[in-house]
Order: C-alpha cells, then sequence, then structure tokens
C-alpha cells in the first residue's frame, strides 16, 4: 500500500511539539521551504504516528504534557526499524544539558528554542543530510 | 486582583491555566488534566487552601497550590502567566498560602524552586523563606547495568508496597515532599528490592514503581545500623530487572552518601531544584 507521506518528493517531518504556537511557527517554516510536516500534540500520538507514519526524521519536544520527551526518545529507540530515524530533541533546555541529553538518549542532535526561522529549515536538512552528527 | 479557592474551577480549568504559565519556563513541565489530578491526589495538594488569582475581569492570571501534612505544608505549581508577570500576582498567592497554613498551625513550609528560575527564587527569600538543600532530577536511559564492577554476592528480597514504606519510614535523611511515605502511600504499586550483602554486612532497598515505558520512584535507603546503602548493587539489581525501561530519579538530595552510585549506572542529571523552608507558628529549621 502506497504511504500518503511519501508520495512526494519532499522529507516527512514528523514534529511532536505541545505548545500550539510553536508547532504552528515551525510547521509555517517547514511546509514553506517544502517540507511535509505531521504534527503530534502529546507523546501518546507521537509515537502512534512514528510507528504508523514512517516520517523521515522526528522533531521532538522535551516538555511534553503524558509522557515526557526522554522517555519518547527512548521508546523509540528501541523499536525495530525506528532507530535510523534521525531523532532531534527541540527544547529551550541549556545547551549543556540538551547536550548530555542527546548523548544519552541516542538522539542525533538538538535545536534551541526559540527557533531562528532563518536558520531552521536548514538545521532539520542537515540532519536529514547526516550533516550535524 | 483579585484571589479565589481554586475549587471555583474544574482540574481542566486549572490545568489549561497551569500550563500557559509554564509555557516560557526553564523546564516547562506541562501536564494533562489526569497527571494534576494524580499529582493532587499523590502529594495531598488541597484545593480548598489553593488559590487562583483574577484580574478585573475575572480572567485567570495564574495559580497557586498548597498541600497538607500532619504539621507541614508544600506550595507547589506557583504560576503566572508571561505577560501578567511583575504585578504582584504571585506574591499575593504566596501570600493566601502561608495565611492559609498559619492559620491551621503548620509549623514549616517548604517549596522547591528549579535552578536559574531567579524572579520565583528571589520572591521566596523576601517571603522569608531560606535554602535548605539542592535536589537532582535524575534520568537514565534504557539499558542493562554496566558489566563491571560485578556487585558482591548477596541476599535479594523483592518487597511489597507496604514493605517498602516501612523501610522508607527510617531514611536517616528528610526525604522531599514528593518521596516522602504519604506520596508513596498515595501514590501506590511502589515496589522495592531489599539487599544484604554477605561479605560487608551492608543492608538497603531501592523503591520503583514501573509501567510500560518508565520506573519511576526511584529511592535508595539503607537498613538501620548501615551508613551507606549498597547501592550500586541494589541499583544493579534493578536494572538487571527493568532493562527496556527509562528512568527518572527525582527530588534526589545532594548530599546523600549514595549519590556516586547513580553516576556509576548512567544516570544524567536533567535539572536541579533548591528546597526552601519557612518556619511558622513557632516552627524550628
Amino acid at each position: 500500500m502506497s504511504d500518503p507521506a511519501k508520495e512526494s518528493n519532499h522529507p516527512t517531518v514528523l514534529l511532536i511539539e505541545d505548545n500550539p504556537n510553536n508547532a504552528r511557527l515551525m510547521t509555517r517554516v517547514l511546509e514553506r521551504d517544502q517540507y511535509k510536516v505531521l504534527h503530534a500534540q502529546d507523546g501518546e500520538t507521537g509515537l502512534m504516528m512514528a510507528l504508523s507514519m514512517n516520517p523521515d526524521i522526528i522533531l521532538l519536544d522535551l516538555g511534553l504534557p503524558d509522557v515526557d520527551g526522554q522517555t519518547i526518545a527512548a521508546f523509540l529507540k528501541q523499536t525495530p526499524d525506528l532507530p535510523t530515524i534521525p531523532l532531534i530533541i527541540v527544547t529551550a533546555w541549556p545547551a549543556e544539558t540538551a547536550r548530555e541529553m542527546v548523548a544519552a538518549y541516542g538522539c542525533q542532535g538538538f535545536i534551541a528554542k526559540p527557533i531562528d526561522t532563518r536558520e531552521f529549515s536548514q538545521q532539520v536538512g542537515s540532519y536529514l543530510a547526516g550533516l550535524s552528527r | 486582583m483579585q484571589l479565589v479557592p481554586a475549587t471555583n474551577y474544574t482540574v481542566e480549568q486549572l490545568t489549561e491555566a497551569y500550563n500557559e504559565t509554564r509555557i516560557d519556563y526553564l523546564v516547562p513541565m506541562p501536564m494533562t488534566a489526569r497527571r494534576l489530578q494524580e499529582y493532587i491526589d499523590s502529594y495531598d495538594v488541597d484545593i480548598s487552601r489553593s488559590v487562583v488569582a483574577l484580574d478585573e475581569d475575572g480572567s485567570m492570571l495564574g495559580l497557586c497550590m498548597l498541600a497538607l501534612r500532619e504539621g507541614r505544608a508544600w506550595i507547589t505549581r506557583l504560576g503566572v502567566l508571561p505577560t501578567t508577570r511583575r504585578h504582584g500576582a504571585g506574591r499575593a498567592m504566596m501570600e493566601y498560602c502561608l495565611e492559609e497554613a498559619q492559620s491551621l498551625g503548620i509549623s514549616m513550609v517548604y517549596l522547591e524552586v528549579i535552578v536559574g528560575n531567579a524572579p520565583a527564587h528571589t520572591l521566596f527569600l523576601r517571603l522569608g523563606f531560606r535554602e535548605s538543600r539542592k535536589l537532582l532530577v535524575l534520568r537514565r536511559p534504557p539499558g542493562p547495568p554496566p558489566d563491571d564492577p560485578i556487585p558482591e554476592p548477596a541476599n535479594i528480597t523483592m518487597l511489597t508496597p507496604a514493605q517498602t514504606i516501612d523501610h522508607a519510614r527510617i531514611r536517616p535523611w528528610r526525604s522531599a515532599w514528593t518521596n516522602q511515605v504519604e506520596s508513596m502511600g498515595n501514590v501506590g504499586n511502589i515496589q522495592g528490592i531489599h539487599l544484604a550483602e554477605y561479605g560487608s554486612e551492608s543492608g538497603g532497598w531501592v523503591s520503583f514503581q514501573h509501567s510500560a515505558l518508565q520506573l519511576r520512584y526511584v529511592m535508595i535507603g539503607p537498613d538501620e545500623g548501615t551508613k551507606v546503602a549498597p547501592a550500586y548493587n541494589l541499583l544493579y539489581q534493578l536494572h538487571s530487572r527493568f532493562p527496556n525501561l527509562d528512568t527518572i530519579a527525582e527530588n534526589i538530595p545532594t548530599h546523600v552518601p549514595h549519590l556516586p552510585a547513580f553516576w556509576a549506572h548512567g544516570y544524567v542529571q536533567s535539572f536541579a531544584r533548591v528546597e526552601m523552608e519557612l518556619p511558622l507558628n513557632g516552627g524550628i529549621t
């Protein structure tokens, strides 16, 4: 069966972010730059979408209302087939803490909040291409 | 500005307000209504003594919760909407909760503030709170315990929730509010592992609550007569049994002697809190 998210050549980003303003901004920036964006506003929905929608990259907020980002990352990294999908933390935490979480949870990197709208798509693209690992 | 009891609102409304107040926090920690209700139940939050601040139009500006246990109180979830800060709402809600505690004969009020939250820390100091200690929030991603060193041979026993609470009662330090035996009883299903090493004769316990994805309420304590719990061994046993679960150890005081065992097992510091206390009604720190 064809995967609707893959029908175009545009990379699919799964954005797991509970803050609607942040999600709206990130989606707008990414869509402007030809990404297809899937949005989950809590951890449980994010897990289900990661398992069913086959995204090319996952952007993960750490502070989620139901299951926090670290636990989502831990689960995704243990799920067969998913560990190869780049998992990027998007967080307002201090850079040093974010780096520690990236290393501990096997993520590919982090993007600081608030996002820089001029750089955001390029940052995502670099992680997608494996250039920022 | 007007202050009204939090009972005027549903848990859903309080959750929405709480999440709005935390939106720009260093560590936002948003909640669902279900999680806030669990928090209220687990930590003995008294909603009838908790408060909501309103503006002149009746819109919520913020909230502050008061939890009560025998002779002591805990202030938690204080938050003010980002756009309405620095107008006295936080201070007014704190004073409301302190007056409630005072009227109930409470002798000590505790709270925690995340390291780096300077405005809240300054407010608490101005209200008379003094720092008591630092608490760490630790995380450990899934994985088996380290191969080296292999822990000492030991007599290992699984503890029921009731037995775990009995062990926790005799901790030689005061636990943070979220880890006190009342919390353990309210949360329910916190089990434990007890261990006595044959060689060193040191004994201790580790508590935990496991769900499909997480181990939580990981706390360690020594047996009576043991100075330092065999924490490396206890965590070895715990993570051997649950290698696939993400782990949270919350509010671990930095002065506990077994702290290095957490680092040896791959725990990392997520963030830190400062615990503060304020004696009331002649209470002594």
